[in-house]
């Protein structure tokens, strides 16, 4: 659609001559302000009507396109050509080079591009298409260059350019072979998005009178005339301003196509990321009976997702677990083996595109499935709770810790804001903080990784949840801090009496800290009993194996010392 | 403990370092604003004095005396060497003195400030206008993404992003004041001359902000602390307007902020098209009647405003994000 658009552009400004019916500057003041041919008072000969010295309008829009098109391409190719180079070099050489190109940038960028424009074009005596094309490259490579220079950062600590550098290329064949073709996609997208630019804003300056002189034929200065003959020809405004906005609109379109195949970062209407709500699933089985159901069970789970084309994956393949109140449940498999799909699944927490294609997930004998989101939100935070493997991006950066704590203990418990505060003090100094105002008062980036898991733990177990799902819940930790932070859960959840899964791909772990193991694997349980049996005596092969990966592990330093013993706090 | 330990050190040292942070980083804003401000000024002098042309011979009329140019050129002071005309230029930068105008006779600074609030406002209500609009649009375009309000809000930018905002301009002159006669199409004396005006201002401002607030709102939405506010149970309506928005805010006034210069652009034709009497307009007749001191103030005004308005997004900017406002980040 936009390449069509901007092919009719492109050959109306190389064969203007032919094209138009008329030619564009002959003046005929008896013919002046003729109106449309369709309307009544139109001549047949001016489709689009005449201005006020009786030219006719089509002919100088066809001419137009010309000047519009040609000032444009120019100057964006000018712009591109310069402000390019600038950023490869500023990007790839770094140091005082790129001080000194950025600092100019950001001059240049501080500053209103048209004032530029009317410093200089209002002492010129003449404006010739080149004076033009000067000021619109010299107002806009500063874009290219940023543009490309923030590529370049990038693409310059890859791989390919750090091994060319070892085996001894020149800096200039590194740039020009290796990291220019890598930026190009970048640029073509940039150059075309700016050429919609500069085209509009050649049309401003005609307009406001500082563009190219006459007799040359510029869209803008026919919107001007138009502007001045606007009571009696409407015609003149309209038509001008339709080309313009058309010519601007496709080449905006065939960038944003454009950016679709090379550089998708890039495209003006942006990425379409599907955030959709889920959904209650409607399951055959009903639930228990609440008394003596278990705190969770899931039966016969199967989370899909679908795939561009090709058939769907079977995330989770036919599931089923229970965990009684109290007990400490472990899964255990390699990534992807369905682990954290399952307890996502729990926790409603699903990606958008995967589906529950069967399966039911009963919290104290209620089908979670079923729930719609509000009713969800009434379980999740206060009966059901989790953590994440990262707490520094699981927490807001924007909030404080306290605030974020407040709000888990406000959404659940009937508290004004003084007490929540109170009761969030508490829980810092339950997870061992040892001094909770200042963690309170502090903003998650300014804590430590091992003290933002706590902060998330806090949260957790703010509302005393009766079933705590900690996925991977210190794998982003140095190993010190892993121990002592699961010492520190395991004596918190024990003395509470809450209910934990325990996901990881450690066995070791699982091994120290749970009563229960499911092994999954391919989105599949291979193998479920308690901890100490499964360790002890592993059936399944694929138990064997990730069992003594943990031996070759620890064997080095506690020879045949029994790893898997369940570890007294 | 010893992790506790370490990390609450940590703690008590950014405590210590967070009102000089702050203090810093403004210190340091304040200081690149001024170094922008005076490269303005040094760039407006030597494109007005090297680009080719004589000021003096495009003031007089066409086939005027050698003598009466060089008696104009005495007048500007182009006679003098360049460096003797820096020299007097700065001088007179320092003491407020921006030269005086040629046609009214007046001293420059009076000139161009006596118009500024008109400017100023036309500006101000504009972006305003377009922050009411863009935001609960891209608020809305991200709920959703792909529903039909994200296409209507995608489409709608797009067209915003290729209309010339001066056809837009004229366009509604043609139609809401010739033809329908409902809004005033010059001057700026009622509520009512603010309408039009302010449309042609926003048009493309409430585009590329619309998607601005879509992509941040997005991409905020995609994060892990939003899975974390659910886990908490907090509702869907809390996590947008509350967790999402407060992080998205932060490309908004950003984006908000760059765009100051395009309003300022955009403000010199819509004050032509509707006769408002601001600093456009004023410049443009400079333009038109060789008045230079008044196009060089009118130049250093305008940048000395777009630097100032953007040093006030700054402290938005620190406002909104912890990790500036301490100093942890650049």
């Amino acid at each position: 659609m936009g390449l069509l658009l901007v092919l009719i552009l492109a050959a109306c400004a190389l064969f203007a001559d032919w094209i138009a019916p008329h030619n564009p500057t002959r003046m005929a003041p008896a013919l002046k302000y003729l109106p449309p041919s369709w309307l009544e008072g139109g001549d047949p000969r001016f489709f689009l009507g005449t201005d006020q010295l009786g030219r006719d309008v089509l002919s100088r829009l066809i001419h137009g396109a010309r000047t519009s098109l040609f000032i444009g391409v120019t100057a964006v190719t000018l712009a591109t050509l310069f402000g390019v180079t600038m950023g490869l070099v500023a990007g790839y050489f770094r140091g005082w080079v790129d001080v000194i190109i950025t600092r100019l940038a950001d001059v240049q960028l501080a500053f209103p591009f048209i004032l530029l424009a009317l410093a200089i074009l209002s002492v010129t005596e003449s404006k010739t298409a080149l004076t033009i094309i000067v000021v619109l490259a010299v107002a806009d490579w500063v874009i290219h260059a940023r543009v490309i220079r923030g590529r370049v950062l990038v693409e310059r600590e890859k791989e390919y350019v750090q091994s060319a550098r070892t085996l001894g290329a020149s800096h200039w064949r590194i740039l020009f072979l290796y990291v220019l073709p890598a930026v190009l996609p970048t640029a073509i997208v940039i150059a075309l998005i700016e050429l919609a630019v500069l085209m509009l804003v050649e049309s401003v300056l005609s307009f406001i009178g500082l563009g190219i002189d006459p007799p040359a034929i510029s869209w803008g200065t026919a919107l001007a005339d138009g502007r001045r003959s606007i009571a009696n020809a409407w015609w003149m405004l309209v038509f001008p301003g339709m080309a313009i906005f058309l010519a601007v609109l496709s080449i905006n379109l065939l960038a944003d196509g454009l950016a679709d195949v090379l550089d998708p970062r890039l495209k003006l209407t942006g990425l379409a990321r599907r955030i959709i709500r889920r959904r209650p699933v409607r399951t055959a089985s009903a639930g228990r009976e609440a008394a003596n159901a278990p705190l969770l069970a899931v039966e016969d789970l199967h989370v899909e997702f679908p795939t561009d084309g090709g058939p769907a994956v079977k995330a989770v393949d036919g599931v089923s677990f229970t965990v009684e109140p109290g007990t400490r449940l472990g899964i255990v498999g390699e990534s992807g083996s369905g682990k954290s799909v399952t307890a996502m699944a729990a926790m409603g927490l699903l990606d958008p595109a995967a589906r529950i294609t069967n399966g039911s997930i009963a919290y104290k004998g209620r089908e979670l499935l079923a729930l719609s989101e509000t009713e969800l939100n009434r379980v999740r935070g206060s009966g059901m709770a989790m953590i994440f493997q990262d707490a520094s991006t699981a927490l807001n950066p924007v909030f404080r810790i306290g605030w974020q704590i407040e709000e888990a203990i406000m959404l659940h418990q009937p508290v004004g804001r003084a007490e929540a505060r109170r009761l969030a003090l508490e829980k810092l100094r339950m997870v061992n903080i040892a001094e909770p105002e200042r963690v309170a008062r502090s903003y998650p980036f300014e804590v430590s990784g091992g003290m933002q898991q706590r902060v998330m733990i806090a949260i957790a177990l703010s509302c005393r949840p009766d079933l705590l799902i900690a996925d991977e819940p210190t794998t982003a930790l140095d190993v010190t801090t892993q121990a002592q932070i699961l010492r520190e859960l395991d004596a918190l959840i024990t003395k509470l009496g809450t209910g934990i899964i325990l996901i990881s791909h450690d066995l070791g772990l699982i091994a120290e800290f749970t009563d229960y193991v499911l092994v999954m694997r391919d989105g599949r349980v291979v193998e479920a009993g308690p901890t100490a049996e499964v360790v002890s005596a592993p059936r399944h092969e694929y138990t064997q194996m990730l069992l003594a990966a943990v031996r070759a592990l620890d064997g080095a330093v506690q020879e045949e010392e029994p790893v898997l013993v369940h570890a007294a706090p | 403990m010893s992790d506790a330990g370490a990390s609450v050190g940590g703690a008590a040292e950014t405590t210590i370092g967070r009102s000089g942070g702050a203090a810093r980083f403004l210190l340091r804003r304040l200081a690149q604003a001024l170094f922008v401000i005076a490269g303005v000024a040094c760039v407006t002098f030597f494109v007005l004095r090297l680009v080719p042309g004589d000021p003096a011979r495009l003031m007089v009329p066409p086939g005027s005396s050698e003598e009466a140019v060089e008696a104009i050129r005495v007048k500007l002071g182009t006679n003098l060497p360049l460096l003797e005309q820096f020299a007097t230029y700065v001088g007179g930068l320092l003491q407020g003195d921006l030269g005086t105008s040629f046609r009214y006779e007046r001293p420059v600074l009076d000139l161009v400030l006596s118009v500024f609030p008109a400017t100023l406002a036309l500006g101000g209500v504009a972006i305003l206008f377009s922050v009411v609009v863009a935001v609960p649009l891209g608020i809305a375009a991200a709920a959703q993404p792909g529903r039909l309000i994200d296409r209507f809000v995608l489409v709608l930018a797009m067209i915003g992003q290729s209309l010339p905002n001066f056809w837009i301009g004229v366009m509604l002159v043609l139609l809401l004041s010739i033809q329908l006669q409902w809004l005033p199409a010059i001057g700026n004396e009622s509520a009512a001359s603010y309408v039009l005006p302010v449309i042609t201002l926003s048009a493309v401002l409430v585009a590329t902000l619309v998607r601005t607030v879509r992509q941040a709102m997005l991409e905020a939405l995609g994060e892990d602390y939003v899975r974390t506010a659910r886990a908490k149970g907090v509702p869907w309506s809390r996590i947008l307007f509350v967790h999402a928005l407060k992080n998205a805010a932060i490309p908004l006034v950003t984006v908000l902020g760059l765009q100051i210069g395009f309003v300022l652009s955009g403000a010199f034709v819509v004050e032509l098209i509707f006769n408002w009497p601001g600093v456009g307009l004023l410049a443009l007749q400079a333009i038109a009647t060789r008045d230079f001191p008044v196009v060089q103030g009118v130049v250093i005004l305008v940048a000395a405003v777009f630097v100032l308005s953007n040093l006030l997004v700054d402290v938005a900017y620190a406002y909104l994000n912890p990790r500036i406002r301490l100093g942890v980040e650049q």
